[in-house]
């Protein structure tokens, strides 16, 4: 039978997003028992979210690194290209490029500590640390504390209870750079994750966020120096 | 389902009619399968327990007569109604004592059904892995804007420049690519429909 649902697209994107309030939801998952297209296509998107997800982390992870090399690659294929046009310049040229080049690797040995990276967000500051949205929930955030500092993996670590019992089911979290961008986002139960994924230096915000509602707001540092 | 499908089974497994189980069986065990999955991350056998134990509550409830067209609105409704408490059971006794039920193996064609629901599922993960990596930067850009940074339509439109319809047709055309490639095997769920009639 075909689907019925208006805006089908869309609404499997609302409900995989978490846009969804928990009546609507519930509709939609019992509508997809009962829709095995609705259901094959839910099953699609989710995991091209997990891989999305996992593909975006290890950009992350190899951006400082990569970003010199990439340079200096387009800048020998451009010569490669066209060595007619510059082969009486190739002597002034090589020597700009081995300045070039000593620069570029001399910043891939260490990772960029750019100040604008740390720059605190006014409005999110005021936020931090606080449980945005209590209701049923009550949350204890033992790690990262506030402002950590790190350099290595990342462990977050909390406690939930919903409506007094010990929660253990999903929440996303999310974590933002100081531009607001998300750079990763995941979903973790028995409030424990620890993040392997190296982030560029910076300051970070990170969110848990449940049926699209942000619960918690709290900051680290990445590889902050010391002041 | 439309309502005369659903009474017809309904109607067929109170009279202890097996084929009528064994499409019920066929029918549901995708979607529990993939909500048991969803919210719970667990080990295949606990997974294994959890199936047969919504299966055993949805055949026993409809043989008792627990399923009433007219109060559950729908089969969906009532075989989804009783997933969800069992999920619900399932972090009560988690929590509880660690361990899940201890009840007898999981019937073989249930552990079938799993085993087949977590093959399709790597499978599926192989070639979007696969089709994401071939997949130009343009479609590719939109698709990461849309779910990882799980920005609106309208928030992509502004940060690419394009009218949100451009962003729509870019992000649906996309989504066509990655599902060219998959082609669902359904052969199996009907031999496992057929596994259900040689139970006891």
């Amino acid at each position: 039978m075909p689907c019925e649902i208006k805006n089908r697209d869309q609404r499997i994107d609302e409900f995989l997003l978490g846009k969804l309030s928990p009546a609507e939801a519930e509709a939609f998952e019992i509508h997809a028992f009962g829709c095995a297209a609705c259901l094959e296509e839910l099953r699609l998107r989710e995991q091209m979210m997990v891989l999305i997800k996992e593909e975006r982390v290890t950009a992350v992870a190899t951006h400082t690194r990569r970003r010199p090399v990439s340079l200096v690659k387009s800048i020998l294929d451009f010569f490669r290209l066209q060595p007619n046009v510059w082969i009486y310049a190739g002597a002034a040229a090589v020597l700009l490029v081995g300045l070039a080049l000593t620069q570029l690797l001399r910043r891939s040995e260490t990772p960029d500590i750019d100040a604008a990276n740390f720059a605190e967000l006014p409005h999110l500051e005021s936020r931090v640390g606080q449980v945005l949205r209590s209701g049923e929930f009550s949350l204890s955030v033992h790690a990262p504390k506030i402002g950590d500092n790190f350099s290595g993996d990342i462990q977050f670590r909390w406690e939930a209870k919903k409506d007094g019992e010990d929660f253990r089911g999903a929440f996303a979290l999310k974590i933002l750079n100081n531009h607001e961008e998300s750079v990763y986002a995941t979903t973790v139960e028995n409030g424990q994750y620890i993040l392997k994924a190296k982030l560029a230096p910076g300051l970070y915000y990170w969110t848990l966020d449940e049926h699209g509602e942000t619960l918690y707001l709290g900051k680290f540092f990445v590889e902050k120096p010391i002041e | 389902m439309r309502d005369e499908e659903q009474l017809r089974l309904v109607q067929g497994i109170q009279r202890g009619d097996r084929a009528a189980e064994s499409e019920l069986f066929h029918r549901y065990q995708n979607p529990i399968l993939w909500k048991i999955c969803r919210q719970i991350k667990t080990d295949r056998e606990n997974i294994n327990d959890l199936a047969s134990e919504v299966y055993v509550a949805i055949l026993e409830g409809i043989r008792k007569a627990a399923f009433q067209p007219e109060k559950w609105d729908s089969l969906e409704k009532y075989v989804w109604g009783v997933t969800n408490n069992k999920i619900r059971d399932w972090f009560k006794k988690e929590k509880r004592d660690r361990k899940f039920f201890h009840a007898d193996p999981p019937s073989e064609p249930i552990a079938a059904a799993v085993e087949e629901y977590f093959l399709e599922n790597e499978e599926l993960g192989r070639h979007l892995r696969s089709r994401l990596a071939k997949l130009a930067t343009q479609y590719k850009e939109v698709l990461e804007l849309r779910y990882f940074q799980e920005l609106s339509v309208a928030e992509i439109s502004a940060q690419l420049g394009l009218a949100p319809r451009r962003v729509s047709e870019r992000i649906n055309y996309a989504l066509k690519l990655l599902r060219k490639v998959y082609e669902k095997k359904n052969s199996g769920s009907s031999i496992l429909g057929l596994f259900w009639l040689l139970l006891p």
